[in-house]
């Protein structure tokens, strides 16, 4: 057996999944290479270590911020998308019409007073679209989901 | 006089299989979903950490995972390993950004410390915190393709043909790759390790 081979066989013990024939061949192998079982030994303390890494702790608002998530496009995919431009174009029609209002006549309150309040009730009922929030960066909560397709078992976007 | 004695029962531990909790899912019960978050979250953050090479990254990541085994639920198919599935959702979504990332920048990546030396090592001697901290260093160097494997292996100890079912690639793939990035890694630290030992 060469050093190739019996490297190749090193990272198989190493995860368990040598054949008892492997194992030997490789036994009789590192008998007279000591440069194979360097690299069997230091491969076993790269593994030893790399095992005993630990990650911080998940977030603990996962859970909410996943479901938050959800939330969001379950209010995306049932507002159709017309109204949704519409509701979007909604403060800036407000704007315009407070505009109206103020603007040239702030003598009239009674008037002002009345036109606002029937803007702002009918954009407290708005989904929250308008005004969505998203999570630290935009880019991954808002991006488009790729299409999705599923072939044999593996999933793939 | 006798007083009260008010046990709190603890809370009972979730047994459905990961698949039970799947289809469970589908049926409507979404405390089926916590269980899955409360299972799955540390496995896949961690792996996440390391394919990412920042928290930030991999906490986004991490949320959309999530998003998409709900979303995509009725995909699963309750016949299969569900931990395949989660794995391979976050592992797509890892190369992704993976690819976004190399398409604008070429800075390497900012090195994750996945334990914090001191407090974690079994016993504190400086050789071993520097050995540590090197093998994450090298790690994070090693090409993606090589990376992904090895961690599944090494820190999830995920079969081969596990291995494979997550990142689609054929049974000698694995192995050689993760023959590939063990032989990378003893280039990488040869120096810092005959130090050590
Ligand atoms: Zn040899």
């Amino acid at each position: 057996m060469n050093c190739r081979k019996a490297l190749e066989i090193i990272t198989l013990v190493l995860d368990d999944e040598a054949t008892r024939e492997q194992e030997i061949m490789l036994r009789f192998h590192l008998l007279g290479c000591p440069s194979c079982r360097k690299a069997l030994e230091f491969s076993r303390d790269i593994a030893t270590i790399t095992r005993s890494l630990q990650a911080p702790p998940p977030p603990s608002d996962l859970e909410t911020r996943v479901r938050e998530m959800l939330a969001r496009e379950d209010i995306e995919t049932t507002v159709p998308r017309t109204k949704r431009s519409a509701l979007l174009a909604l403060p800036a029609v407000a704007a315009m019409l407070v505009a109206i209002f103020i603007i040239p006549r702030s003598h009239d309150d009674e008037y002002v007073a009345c036109g606002t309040t029937i803007l702002a009730g009918s954009m407290r009922n708005e989904p929250k679209t308008a005004s969505v929030e998203l999570t630290s960066k935009s880019r991954l909560t808002t991006a488009p989901l790729a299409g999705y397709s599923r072939r044999s078992s593996l999933i793939s976007f | 006089m006798s007083g009260r004695i008010i046990v709190s029962k603890p809370a009972e531990k979730d047994s459905r299989s990961d698949s039970q909790l799947m289809v469970d899912l589908c049926d409507g019960d979404e405390d089926a979903f916590s269980e899955i978050v409360r299972r799955f979250q540390s496995p896949i953050y961690s792996l996440l950490i390391r394919m990412t090479g920042n928290e930030e990254d991999a906490k986004e990541l991490l949320q959309l995972t999530f998003f998409r085994v709900y979303k995509y639920r009725r995909n699963y198919d309750p016949e299969k390993k569900f931990v395949n599935w989660i794995f391979t959702i976050a592992s797509n979504l890892a190369k992704k950004e993976w690819k976004r990332k190399s398409r604008w920048m070429s800075v390497p990546l900012e090195h994750v410390h996945l334990s914090s030396p001191v407090s974690t090592a079994p016993h504190y001697d400086a050789g071993r915190v520097q050995l540590r901290a090197s093998i994450e260093e090298a790690i994070d160097r090693l090409p993606s393709h090589y990376r992904e494997p090895f961690l599944l292996r090494e820190m999830e100890q995920m079969s081969y043909e596990d291995i494979a079912e997550i990142l689609g690639v054929r049974l000698g793939t694995v192995k050689s790759r993760i023959n590939r990035a063990r032989a990378k890694l003893r280039e990488m630290l040869n120096d810092v390790w005959e130090e050590w030992k």
